[in-house]
């Protein structure tokens, strides 16, 4: 799991975000550093979840706010890069605001609610529903 | 697929005749699949497969020769290939089922599926939407940061569990998250399709594509209707009949014009 998704994901239960991270074992597979790929995806990134995660991650400290020219702080864009894009998530859990613990295994995070009473109400719609909201 | 093939002992659904219905839909789709994408600048488009199973569909929107390390018979579909890909779309590839979660984890290894990101999940539950804001507020939790931005998909591609079971056989696969949960859908084998229906309605960018297969048990134009009420417009783009059943997969696009003016609709008929 690299941290990009992290960033994209809530509790499945209470739909709540973010999702603490808590890694046991990080692997860093550099990548080819492409500008316009990071450019691209920070907009979808949400800054302080992003950060957070960064520093208990112990991948150093990103500025407060994100970047905005893509000529300027080339060492945090490359910073960037390494976090989101190269950071592997191997083994770990990612704790919810309520407590609820989601592990992390063989780089695949397991977000399945434990057990049925965890699980959202299945209300299943109906055709009819259309028509009676 | 060979007549060995166990759909109820087998670890995880196996690549089958629906599988193959569902590549030569999105190949047959190819040119809108590739605008759809390209719209976007490098980096900024998601597809996101549900249900990945063996990941036979996902290896076929996601791999690239340049790095594939399946065996060519494996790798027949390379549907997309650098066309699409080097626009690197964000994939993300998902499974109830912890078997077939390995299979993929393996494969995606084995061929070097570098922007694919695997998550064991049920359906979107796991993706952040705007609805996780007024959750967390109305939870009252203070640790929750408000979603200023959501990532909205692109390409949304499901074969879903579609098959028409008992109360029993579907609670097995709710329960086990074995392979029944690859082909159990309990009533008329539209109720993970309905959950689906429902967990799509805000999550998708505006002309964003929804691939999905059903079987005619499923009632596939009601599903469409379900779809049309939230600014889905869906199209059949494929069918064929395996035995018995006629299977098809619809591709919807979606219009958040659309869907604001069906809710206005709902409006008008609540307030009467």
């Amino acid at each position: 799991m690299r941290l990009l998704t992290h960033n994209f994901m809530c509790s499945p239960r209470t739909k709540a975000y973010p999702l603490r991270l808590v890694p046991a074992e990080i692997e860093m597979i550099e990548s080819a550093y492409n500008p316009g790929f990071v450019q691209h995806v920070l907009p979808r990134i949400e800054w302080e979840p992003l950060r957070a995660t960064a520093l208990a991650c112990g991948l150093g400290e990103l500025p407060p706010s994100p970047p905005q020219d893509p000529n300027v702080d080339e060492d945090v864009w490359r910073l960037l890069h390494r976090i989101l894009l190269d950071t592997h998530v191997k083994e770990g859990i990612l704790v919810s605001p309520s407590g609820a613990e989601y592990t992390i295994h063989n780089s695949i995070p397991n977000m399945l609610p434990k057990t049925a009473a965890d699980a959202e109400p299945k209300h299943v719609p109906q055709a009819t529903d259309i028509m009676d909201e | 697929m060979g007549d060995s093939v166990s759909y109820e002992t087998a670890e995880f659904y196996p690549p089958s005749e629906d599988t193959d219905l569902l590549i030569d839909a999105l190949r047959a789709d190819l040119a809108r699949l590739r605008a759809t994408c390209r719209a976007r600048p490098v980096g900024a488009s998601v597809i996101v497969e549900l249900g990945s199973g063996s990941g036979a569909v996902l290896h076929a929107l996601a791999c690239t020769q340049r790095t594939c390390g399946a065996p060519p018979d494996e790798c027949r579909a390379r549907l997309l290939d650098d066309e699409l890909t080097q626009c690197r779309p964000l994939f993300f590839a998902t499974d109830v089922n912890s078997a077939a979660m390995a299979k993929l984890r393996e494969m995606q290894c084995r061929c070097q599926l570098t922007d694919v990101e695997l998550v064991q999940a049920d359906l979107l539950e796991f993706w952040a939407a705007p609805q996780s804001a007024v959750a967390s507020a109305g939870a009252g939790s203070a640790s929750c940061v408000s979603l200023e931005r959501h990532v909205q998909l692109d390409v949304l591609v499901f074969n879903p569990p579609y098959v028409a079971t008992d109360q029993q056989e579907f609670a097995h696969a709710l329960e086990q998250r074995d392979i029944y949960a690859s082909w159990a859908g309990g009533e008329n084998g539209a109720q993970v399709i309905l959950r689906f229906v429902q967990q799509i309605a805000n999550v998708m960018a505006d002309g964003g594509l929804v691939y999905l297969l059903m079987l005619d048990v499923n009632r596939p134009l009601q599903i469409a209707e379900l779809m049309k009420a939230n600014g889905f417009q869906g199209e059949c783009i494929e069918t064929r009949t395996t035995g018995i059943e006629r299977l098809s997969v619809w591709r919807f696009t979606y219009s958040s014009v659309e869907s604001n003016a069906s809710h206005s609709t709902r409006e008008i008929l609540r307030s009467r």
